[in-house]
């Protein structure tokens, strides 16, 4: 089997551009998709051919299957990558590709479908040896039933939704009163939101530090591992700054966690890239969380650490090439960082923030690597995602890396729409950040040191001056005629 | 010289802000003090200088609101005429409210209904002229609070919007 | 050009001397300067904070374009008369910067008297109202008098027409008008906002109307509030006599600054301009030339070199006329011809200012005249050379050219000379004095002695016989009243300038003044220059 010559990226901003990127490089074609709110995207400048999308919705229209599917008959694309998010993890779209004659490039479909219920994934784990938390094995039938598993393997007990992702239907709960709310609250959120209102009770672990590992399975056999990423600064159940290595993570476990991965992906008949999501306790403990049948957004700093571009195997996998290289070749070195630019006003509860993108300037340098999807003039809705750009900063130390990232994110001028590059700066200059001790619960733990400081007036006052001088409401043809000018205030 | 403007922090206290130009300097005198300075192209930014203190920045206007990029961090600086803030501070992005007293006259969004900043929320008569209230913002409508027929007074409520939503990603 | 050298010794017991006479001269000025302006009791500040109003200086601020010049003009109007009372005339005019244009201010000044018109006040209204015509300079008028002095109505009502005549004028030229009524406009005061283009009125204790409530009640038997007859809300809305109505001075201001930044730039009379450069030799140093006597002498040159652009100056004819230094330079960037006095003017001299003014007249080059004189040579060898012929053609030449003309009285300007030097009689479009200078038909020894002489002669005629205690009587008399009248503060009390300024502010002063000048068209006139 060959390499495909035509490829369409089914998804938009960074991550198409980012998935094109290495298109070109394989000498592979690039159609990208597109609704008419991202005609003037990067992704469609960057791709050889662009096909437009209708839906009811901007969002819709990237869910559109049928579609994408015509698009590819259209462009004459061999395979579909979808990137992550939208169709990436929708296993019928995979087979209607298949059916289409289309490559779709990511797992199995029925891969796809056992790691995308939560509690069959769990179980799935279980069976292959990966350690799990205590809790039901099932969804729960009422909520007595969860009172009495929650009694048993004791209080606090997270409840969760068996459909549920972004931390939506989840609920914690320290007795069995609060269990009994917690549970009502939890299957009615996760019915809304999914359609779907089953709940499963486990063990809640306190200050727990998001761990995932990366793997790489062939279809000739061959299964590896990536290392690990550390995704613990997390606001609202999403990542904002992501790691490798994770600062707790030794060899030895590395190898420890990174078999158990393996043996996971090994048991499902995993291909393409996946991730093993696990949380990590204060004891050493690491635990099954979930597997994500796709790329992930934080790919990057895999990327950076053992030099391997993870989509370009996904392409080669999904043609059936073998990985050509075993766990031994995989070599970690230094320490990269990714920092998440979203447009949202952190300061104010991270709400999303809308506006134009009137200024765009990203730096570059040594060990710099910005994954971004904008360009200048561009409307940023709240029609989409409100990530703009990924900064990855790749160092010899973590330190280093953490420098790095700084210097990065102060110099990345986005003006027009409220971003988080300065609350990510301060993230990072945060001691207890610095010292490597993190957990999903920082952003919370730290809300007041991570405040914006005060102004000092000399600064406020540049900025104020700054902008009379730039505002237009300060009319420049309103300037004293010269010599005038330059006579400056004389009143004798 | 420019009128008075009061530039601040968005949302934050803000200062009372002249400038009278000379070339392509200035004196600004902020809350009475004066001071001088000059932005000036450089590179693809500018260059502000301030008294003795220089610093890149970059900038981008957009209606009131000067964005501004300097000192590593970017800042939204606005821009408001003191004497237009009581007319347009009845309305914010999350509930548009009455900016008089008047009566209802026309409906045009039931809760749910997606709406597009710009687009007519509602329309009110007062002092026997028809004035309609738009959306600050794109959102989904949360709450109608005067039904047609019904008077309000001046800052009642009169249609408020859901908070953004959580976009779902991974 | 080259740069003019200086040959001023700084450590000679002269320089010294003099330095520190002027020193105290400057301090002087800076003084009397002050006075005027702030001087004012406390009852009377309180009396204005009590109607809420400001200081005219306050408006001033508020009004002019922050860190641009202001040039005052005639600020010691009126302070050798009225015993006092009205310092500056109550009256605040000069030219500024607002919202970028340059304009002539005039603004009443009621903390004393209610801001009364004084005959003086008149006059210097007028004064301003010339300058913007001829210079094309919009005019702010802030008004804020309760009218005309009654027990001086006589010497006002003889010249207070031309104020609104000159309104008149100043529209048909497109010359814009703004007024901003902070108080009363009573009478025929009432004409000056609705002669403007825009007024603003601010609420309260801005009014105009032909007659306030007490003559109304007087005459028709009509009962009214000051807000009803000639209210801001009244002329805005019902009379359309004004046109905006806000709620304070602040807000008159901005809204004042707002209407400015509407008007159109002038555009510059084509002059040649070149980059301003700082004088090469240090003005400062011009308190160590200008002698401490006003009969001693003094080289024009070292003046010019403190004034003019880099010390640079181009000089006509040098070796011709001596007492007469003629030459071209740059103020402030802008080209200018200089004819300056090296005291009396001989035919030479004379001839050679005439000509050099024809040819500036011809080229469209505004001329700057600096006075040090004392007239035209007298005498039997000079009368049988025909001085007064040649006097005459300089007058004539004088009173013809058609550039603009700016003159500064350095030290004495007496007889035919000041005249000839483009005085206040002349017509100059603005003239200045140092606190040193004097002006006079003659120098006051020589008037003393010719009094002396005839009336001495007068007694004897009648058989009397004077004593010399007497005669030293006559001479004191006489020379005292010289003295008094022919002082620099006496004459710019009584507007015979446009205002006394130090020395140092020579080259500010001039650069403003012809940035002013420059906003009318010069015309250049055609025709040839004689040698004279």
């Amino acid at each position: 089997m060959s390499l495909p010559s035509k490829v369409l990226v089914a998804n938009r901003g960074e991550i198409a551009v980012r998935i094109i990127r290495t298109l070109r490089r394989m000498e592979i074609e690039s159609v990208a998709v597109y609704h008419a709110l991202d005609a003037d995207g990067r992704a469609v400048r960057e791709a050889d051919e662009a096909v437009e999308l209708f839906g009811e919705t901007p969002v819709g229209a990237y869910l559109d299957s049928e579609a994408i599917i015509a698009a590819c008959a259209e462009s004459g694309a061999e395979a579909v990558h979808p990137g992550f998010g939208f169709l990436s993890e929708n296993a019928d779209f995979a087979e209607a590709l298949a059916a289409a004659g289309i490559l779709f490039i990511g797992p199995p479909p029925d891969a796809m479908r056992a790691m995308g219920d939560k509690i069959e994934s769990k179980r799935l784990a279980k069976a292959a040896g990966v350690p799990t938390l205590p809790g039901s094995e099932d969804a729960v039938a009422d909520v007595e039933e969860a009172i009495a598993v929650a009694d048993q393997i004791g209080y606090p007990v997270l409840l969760k939704a068996s459909a549920g992702g972004g931390g939506k239907g989840m609920r914690t709960a320290v007795d069995a009163d609060a269990c009994r709310e917690a549970f009502e609250r939890a299957s009615s959120e996760a019915l809304a939101s999914f359609g779907d209102g089953r709940v499963f009770v486990e063990r809640f672990v306190e200050r727990p530090r998001h761990i995932e590992i990366q793997v790489l399975a062939d279809t000739h056999g061959t299964v590896l591992h990536l290392g690990e990423r550390e995704c613990s600064i997390q606001r609202r159940y999403q990542k904002v700054i992501e790691e490798s290595p994770s600062p707790v993570v030794d060899e030895a476990t590395r190898e420890k966690i990174g078999q158990t991965a393996i043996d996971l992906a090994r048991a499902v008949g995993y291909t393409s890239a996946g991730t093993v999501e696990m949380i990590a306790d204060d004891d050493g403990g690491f635990y099954f969380l979930e597997m994500n049948t796709r790329l992930q957004v934080e790919h990057p700093v895999t990327e950076a650490v053992t030099g391997i571009d993870i989509v370009e195997q996904q392409v080669r996998i999904a043609a059936g090439e073998p990985l050509g290289f075993g766990q031994e070749d995989v070599h970690f070195n230094g320490h990269a960082i990714e920092a998440r630019v979203y447009a949202e006003d952190a300061d104010a509860g991270f709400l999303p923030a809308t506006g134009r993108l009137g200024i765009v300037r990203f730096p570059a340098g040594d060990g710099l690597r910005i994954d971004h999807g904008v360009v200048e003039g561009q409307e940023v809705t709240a029609s989409f995602d409100p990530m703009i750009a990924k900064v990855i900063a790749h160092g010899a130390t973590r330190e280093e890396a953490i420098e790095r990232l700084r210097a990065a994110l102060a110099a990345t001028v986005l003006l027009g729409v409220i971003t988080n590059t300065s609350y990510l700066g301060r993230v990072l200059a945060n001691p207890h950040f610095k010292a490597g001790d993190t957990h999903t619960g920082f952003l919370d733990e730290h809300h007041d040191q991570l405040a914006p400081r005060a102004l000092d007036a000399e600064l406020e006052r540049c900025l104020v001056a700054a902008a009379a001088l730039a505002s237009p409401r300060f009319d420049p043809r309103l300037a004293a005629p010269e010599p005038l000018a330059e006579m400056g205030e004389w009143r004798p | 010289m420019s009128r008075l403007f009061e530039i601040g922090l968005d949302g934050d206290r803000s200062h009372a802000v002249e400038v009278a130009r000379h070339g392509d300097s200035a004196t600004l005198t902020i809350d009475g003090r004066n001071y001088h300075g000059s932005l000036r192209p450089a590179g693809d930014g500018y260059e502000l200088t301030l008294e003795d203190r220089t610093e890149r920045i970059w900038t981008y206007v957009s209606g009131d609101t000067v964005w501004l990029h300097g000192f590593g961090v970017c800042w939204a600086m606005s821009v408001i005429d003191p004497e237009k803030n009581l007319a347009t501070a009845a309305l914010s992005g999350d509930l548009a409210s009455a900016p008089m007293p008047g009566t209802m006259i026309n409906v045009g969004v039931e809760p749910g209904d997606a709406v597009a900043a710009g687009q007519t929320l509602v329309v009110i008569e007062s002092m026997k002229m028809q004035s309609e209230i738009i959306a600050e913002r794109d959102g989904v409508v949360d709450r109608v609070f005067v039904a047609v027929g019904e008077t309000f007074d001046r800052g009642a409520p009169l249609v408020s919007l859901e908070l953004i939503a959580e976009p779902e990603e991974d | 050009m080259h740069r003019l050298e200086s040959h001023v010794d700084t450590s000679s017991p002269t320089y010294r001397a003099y330095r520190e006479h002027n020193l105290e001269l400057s301090a002087e000025l800076r003084e009397s300067l002050r006075s005027a302006r702030f001087d004012r009791p406390q009852r009377a500040l309180d009396r204005l904070a009590e109607q809420q109003k400001l200081p005219v200086r306050e408006r001033l601020e508020l009004l002019l374009d922050r860190g641009s010049p202001f040039l005052e003009l005639m600020p010691l109007a009126a302070n050798r008369h009225y015993d006092g009372e009205a310092p500056q005339a109550l009256l605040v005019t000069g030219v500024g910067v607002v919202s970028g244009r340059e304009v002539m201010v005039i603004a009443n000044d009621s903390s004393l008297k209610g801001g009364a018109w004084y005959p003086i006040t008149t006059r210097k209204i007028i004064r301003a109202l010339e300058i913007a015509l001829e210079n094309h300079l919009p005019v702010i008028h802030m008004l804020d008098s309760g009218g005309a002095n009654l027990n001086l109505q006589d010497e006002i009502y003889s010249t207070a027409g031309h104020i609104f005549q000159q309104q008149c004028h100043l529209s048909a030229r497109g010359i814009e008008q703004l007024a901003v009524v902070f108080g009363y406009c009573t009478a025929g005061a009432a004409y000056t906002p609705t002669l403007c283009d825009q007024t603003i009125m601010v609420r309260e204790r801005g009014c105009v109307f032909l007659a306030g409530p007490p003559l109304v009640k007087a005459a028709t038997g009509e009962e009214n509030t000051t807000e009803e007859l000639g209210g801001a809300d009244m002329h805005t809305s019902v009379s359309g006599v004004a046109d905006y109505a806000v709620d304070s001075e602040q807000e008159a201001l901005s809204l004042a600054r707002d209407i400015v930044g509407l008007w159109s730039r002038r555009e510059k009379s084509d002059n040649d301009r070149r980059v301003p450069e700082d004088p090469f030799h240090d003005p400062d140093e011009l308190y160590g030339i200008i002698p401490d006597d006003i009969k001693k002498q003094f080289e024009m040159r070292e003046v010019i070199a403190r004034i003019v652009d880099g010390s640079m100056f181009h000089e006509f004819k040098p070796a011709y006329g001596e007492t007469m230094v003629t030459g071209w330079a740059f103020i402030w960037g802008f080209k200018v011809g200089i004819v300056a006095n090296q005291g009396v003017i001989f035919s030479e001299a004379a001839n050679k200012a005439a000509t050099f003014m024809q040819l500036c007249d011809r080229d469209g080059i505004p001329l700057i005249f600096l006075h040090n004189v004392t007239g035209f040579m007298v005498g039997r060898e000079y009368e049988r050379r025909g001085i007064t012929k040649d006097g005459a053609k300089m007058l004539m030449v004088q009173a013809n050219v058609t550039v603009p003309k700016l003159s500064v009285l350095c030290h004495a300007s007496q007889g035919a000379g000041n005249y000839a030097m483009a005085g206040r009689t002349w017509d100059p479009r603005f003239i200045y004095a140092w606190p040193n200078s004097r002006s006079s038909i003659m120098g006051p020894e020589q008037a003393a002695d010719t009094m002396t002489q005839v009336r001495v002669a007068a007694m004897r005629r009648r058989g009397e016989d004077p004593s010399p205690e007497e005669i030293a009587l006559i001479t004191e008399e006489v020379t005292a009243y010289f003295e008094a009248t022919y002082h620099s503060y006496y004459l710019t009390s009584d507007l015979r300038d446009d205002g006394l300024i130090d020395p140092t502010d020579t080259r500010n002063t001039l650069g403003m003044s012809l940035s002013a000048v420059l906003n009318a068209p010069i015309v250049r006139q055609p025709g040839g220059v004689l040698r004279i």
